[in-house]
């Protein structure tokens, strides 16, 4: 309801719907043609001039990655599995550390936070393929190559600063006068950040943990460097290994993602639900 | 309300972040190390780059009958992307992580010595390779070899070039030989002389494979060798001499009866034009019944592949080479296997005739096989009549040379792409583009053949 | 509570907590940061070229001198700064325009900005395969499209033509990232105190001026942190651009991370990937520094009004 109902006044309400609808179209278009494709045979995938709808629908695809007991398709729930335990590993772990470092620079006058805030960025700056080498030497000295801790621990390394970045930006718009109140009542700083600050922070939490899983969920470089194993493996290598050289196999990707992405599509809905409705709940005052 | 739920989300984030490591650790492989030999088995770390569905199920099978077959010796075997491959095996050099055996194409073998990541198998038992070497035959068993050493054996080749070719769209053009079959072009003025006439109605004359995917690259090389060309001879790199610049300008025609966008069309996707009938012909390897296959064209698709058509005369300035071969699965022992015995006893399993046979054309189609049993197959001859034919004759293998490797291989070729693109999208002359191109290739190649 | 901390003051409490609170962290992170860096800055100052390399020397900035040489160095400079400017631009606009008007608590808002996140549960390479193939000259859905709609009547080589291709992957790159950039520009408005709204409205602001003037203050941080954040993911991208392309046709695509991997991984040319990483860096330092100093002008013109 805070929401920007000034736009509304010269929007219509139906605008946003509009709005909405259009900007979904937009990105769900190519989700919504790859899924298409698991219900299609191999040939009718590559058709041209392509076909829109499954011109002979099958559930060979799905029956193939799920069902199928040869091969490596009955690894799917293990890759899920796998995929889950590190993106909630890391999400909770980065969560924690980017919230209490962000708080801690917005709000304590330290020596050198703008130093620190600076190297933080600078270090985000120095991600990317660059790092494959060394990451991969050091994962595998500390003897974590192949391991899903391995993996974990390099997530969080890197996913850290940008939290901390982030949610030192939404603790900067937070009015400070509400703490101070809080410490006039006797509270320590430590009480009053777990019992004032936080709950007022919630939706920069939900925010940075939404994405740090996102990123997580979908990480292929890394994950592809430093794992090797199929009984380690996440989705994203799994979905990777569709594309070969002699056939992209669309439709049992397609039938892959369609049951990976759904619990991750709920949680999506569920944690804004959750979180939001905690928020209203609770007292911005 | 507040308090609770913060409590709630504080307790399943600590729980969580606890438990991961339990997870993760019960997770966690034995087979991290090569030399791990509890209660007397040892684990072979085996790395396998891409291949067709299919052909891994093979693999998969055969690897546990040698399981059960070697109950001391268990096989980790790890699928990798075929583009991750460079990147895999170049950190894990630098970390000192490689596997014990590599599932590699022979062309690499030269950067791969020179990496020091493989080591001669010859060496390590030259009796054993001996008794391997006369299962096969000699010019599919020298694409293994390099400098003197046996480095890789493989059961199979890919061969290029190749010209698949629209039997049905031929025949109603009249393109046909004297029995009314329909026929490949003869030379290279045919070749474009169909092209022409075939494009039209929507379906290009030719389907051109011409993209910056190293494989592209490769059949153009095939085509030139075929033309006399050489990438280096006596150390100096002749990518500028007649047999290169010929075989360019011939592409550089060709594109006018090209399908659009045939600089971004790999090999795979323009085999999927041609057997969606929407090029008469195409330029391929050997491989374009696995494509078939893979893409689900239908098993009786009117097509034929010849071997790709010669210019008139030969203009190249070295003897012209019929095909190119390169072997794809090569199995090859890392220089960092501490267990080499059971590496060859798992190598020795493979080059049994039972173990290839799937090879033949039975299991995975579109391989040419190197081994003689397979060769003599039954399958083999009813999959590839013409093949096994010749075979017999003793010409299948004349003339054909192991795909050209050596120490600076891979930039050699993107620089060369780079000529060839660059040309193709009409931006200069294929004498000039090679020309140009020529001093850096040699250059490459000095810098990475110095010790020599 | 320990006695000994009664002694402290309440100002001595917070900075002492706020010492525990951000240095373990930082010293971690900055450790193996400067760890990294100092790897590849020395790498880049070596000779080491995995194949042919005749021992270790320092050979000063003979790498950088290299790769300055070629053609596809240029090129890839120039392309780089084409794709950061064009992407990071759009994905703030886009983002900043769909985040702020989707951003009630409830309702149609909250159901497609959940949704608007699904493209993000599909790996980088699993999403430029799929656009590579919907952007396909003859199988591509993008032709498809456009041709039944009467604007095209033969297909367009999207990837394979030198004046499209940046271009193409550059919209991949901010269907991408929008929607996250969405989301959070969404939660920071919600986090804006209502109460300044009304008050706008009885001085007499209208629904743009309220955006002015509310709205993009209240989550101006959000703005520079998300606008920093998302430049340095698309300077680093590799997966996509090099899936979708490689680089070509030729180099018209051709970014820094790509030639660099091309050099450290197809090449095995070690030290010149790390003076091109390192190029690849000063640029993107020197883009953000450019990008902050901007961004507090602005805020100090807008505060100042």
């Amino acid at each position: 309801m805070r929401a920007s109902f000034r736009v509304r006044r010269w929007l219509p309400r139906f605008g946003k719907g509009i709005l909405a609808v259009v900007v979904l179209l937009i990105v769900l278009f190519p989700v919504a043609w790859l899924l298409l494709a698991a219900f299609k045979t191999t040939a009718d995938v590559q058709r041209i001039p392509i076909a829109w709808l499954p011109p002979h629908p099958t559930l060979r695809p799905i029956i193939d990655v799920w069902l199928n007991p040869a091969g490596y398709s009955t690894d799917w729930i293990r890759f899920f599995l796998n995929t889950l335990i590190v993106a909630v590993a890391t999400t909770a772990a980065v969560v924690v550390l980017g919230t209490i470092v962000g708080y801690g620079l917005a709000r304590f006058k330290l020596r050198g936070s703008g130093f620190i805030l600076f190297s933080l960025l600078v270090a985000q700056l120095f991600t990317g393929p660059a790092l494959m080498i060394p990451t991969y030497v050091v994962i595998t000295a500390i003897g974590l190559y192949n391991t899903l801790t391995g993996l974990v621990l390099a997530y969080i390394i890197f996913q850290t600063p940008f939290a901390c970045w982030l949610s030192y930006s939404y603790f900067q718009n937070l009015p400070v006068e509400l703490e101070e109140a809080a410490s006039v009542d006797g509270c320590t700083p430590w009480r009053a950040f777990l019992l004032v600050t936080l709950p007022l922070t919630r939706i920069g939490a939900v925010t940075i943990g939404l994405m740090t899983f996102l990123l997580t969920w979908s990480e292929y470089p890394f994950a592809v460097a430093l794992l090797e194993n199929k009984h380690v493996l996440t989705v994203s290598v799994g979905l990777a290994q569709f594309i070969t050289a002699f056939n992209i196999y669309w439709n049992q990707m397609a039938a892959a993602s369609l049951f990976t992405a759904i619990p991750v599509l709920l949680l999506l809905v569920f944690a804004q639900r959750y979180f939001v409705k905690g928020l209203t709940a609770g007292a911005l005052k | 309300m507040t308090k609770r739920f913060w409590t709630t989300v504080a307790v399943g984030l600590l729980l969580a972040s606890f438990s991961l490591p339990l997870w993760a650790g019960g997770k966690q492989e034995p087979a991290s190390g090569p030399q791990d030999q509890t209660g007397g088995v040892t684990t072979l770390r085996v790395w396998k780059f891409g291949s067709p569905q299919n052909e891994r199920e093979y693999m998969l099978s055969q690897i546990k009958i040698f399981e059960s077959k070697n109950p001391s010796i268990k096989i980790d075997w790890a699928y990798q992307n075929y583009p991750e491959r460079r990147t895999k095996v170049i950190s894990a050099k630098q970390a000192g992580n490689l596997p014990d055996i590599l599932l590699s194409d022979g062309q690499s073998i030269p950067e791969y010595v020179s990496l020091g990541v493989i080591r001669p198998l010859d060496e390590i038992d030259a009796s054993m390779v001996e008794k391997w070497k006369p299962r096969f035959v000699p010019a599919g068993w020298e694409t293994g070899v390099y400098d003197g050493h046996v480095y890789a054996v493989s059961p199979f080749v890919d061969m290029a070039p190749m010209l698949a070719y629209n039997t049905e769209m031929f025949k109603s053009a009249g393109i046909v030989d004297g029995a009314g079959n329909a026929r490949p072009p003869k030379n290279w003025n045919e070749l474009l002389s169909i092209a022409q006439k075939m494009n039209a109605n929507g379906v290009s004359g030719i389907s051109l494979p011409a993209s910056k995917a190293p494989n592209d690259l490769e059949i153009f090389v095939g085509v030139a060798y075929r033309n006399g060309a050489r990438w280096i001879s006596d150390g100096k790199s002749h990518v500028n001499g007649p047999g290169f610049v010929d075989t360019l300008d011939l592409y550089q025609k060709l594109t006018k009866f090209a399908q659009p966008g045939y600089s971004d069309t790999n090999f795979r996707q323009a085999m999927e034009l041609f057997f969606q009938k929407k090029a008469a012909m195409a330029i391929t390897m050997s491989f374009a019944p696995i494509l078939r296959q893979s893409l689900g064209a239908p098993a009786d698709f009117p097509y034929k592949i010849a071997s790709f058509p010669q210019r008139d005369s030969v203009s190249g300035q070295f003897q012209k080479a019929n095909f190119i071969m390169t072997p794809t699965v090569a199995n090859m022992i890392t220089s960092s296997s501490k267990s080499v015995k059971q590496d060859m006893a798992y190598i020795d399993f493979w080059m049994t005739p039972e173990a290839q046979q799937g090879w033949n054309g039975s299991v995975v189609e579109g391989r040419i096989p190197i081994m003689k049993s397979n060769l003599e197959s039954a399958p083999f001859a009813k999959e590839y009549p013409d093949l096994a034919a010749e075979y017999r004759k003793g010409t299948l293998f004349e003339g054909a040379l192991a795909m050209p490797g050596f120490a600076g291989l891979s930039e050699a070729e993107a620089k060369l792409t780079d000529a060839f693109q660059e040309v193709l999208l009409g931006g200069s002359s294929a004498k000039a583009a090679l020309d140009q191109v020529q001093p850096q290739i040699q250059q490459v190649f000095d810098s990475a053949n110095k010790s020599k | 509570m320990k006695a000994g901390m009664k002694t402290l003051t309440y100002e001595q409490q917070k900075r002492r907590l706020g010492y525990w609170m951000v240095l373990p962290v930082f010293v971690v992170v900055f450790g193996v940061m400067v760890g990294f860096a100092a790897y590849t800055l020395i790498l880049s100052l070596q000779n080491i070229n995995l194949i042919g390399t005749q021992g270790v020397h320092f050979t000063g900035f003979a790498s950088y001198a290299a790769v300055f040489h070629t053609k596809e160095m240029l090129a890839a400079i120039r392309n780089s700064l084409v794709w950061v400017g064009l992407s990071t631009a759009a994905v703030v606009l886009l983002g900043l325009a769909v985040g702020s008007i989707l951003s009630d608590a409830k309702g149609v808002s909250r159901f497609a900005r959940s949704i608007m996140l699904v493209p993000w549960v599909l790996p980088g390479v699993v999403v430029a395969g799929v656009w590579k193939w919907m952007f396909g000259t003859q199988n591509g859905v993008i032709n498809a499209l456009l041709g039944s709609a009467g604007i095209l009547h033969s297909g367009i080589a999207w990837l394979g033509t030198p004046g499209t291709v940046l271009y193409a992957v550059i919209v991949v790159i901010v269907w991408r990232l929008f929607p996250l950039f969405s989301l959070v520009v969404a939660s920071s408005v919600q986090m804006i105190d209502v109460s300044l709204y009304e008050a706008g409205k009885v001085d007499g602001m209208n629904g743009w001026q309220g955006f002015l003037h509310i709205t993009l203050p209240g989550i101006q941080y959000q703005l520079l942190t998300m606008g920093l954040l998302n430049m340095i993911w698309i300077m680093n991208n590799l997966v996509l651009v090099n899936v979708m392309t490689g680089g070509g046709p030729l180099y018209y695509s051709e970014t820094l991370p790509v030639y660099m991997y091309k050099l450290g991984f197809q090449y095995t040319k070690l030290s010149q990937a790390a003076a091109v990483t390192m190029v690849n860096f000063v640029m993107l330092l020197a883009i953000s520094m450019i990008y902050v100093y901007f961004f507090r002008r602005a805020q100090k013109a807008r505060e100042s009004v």
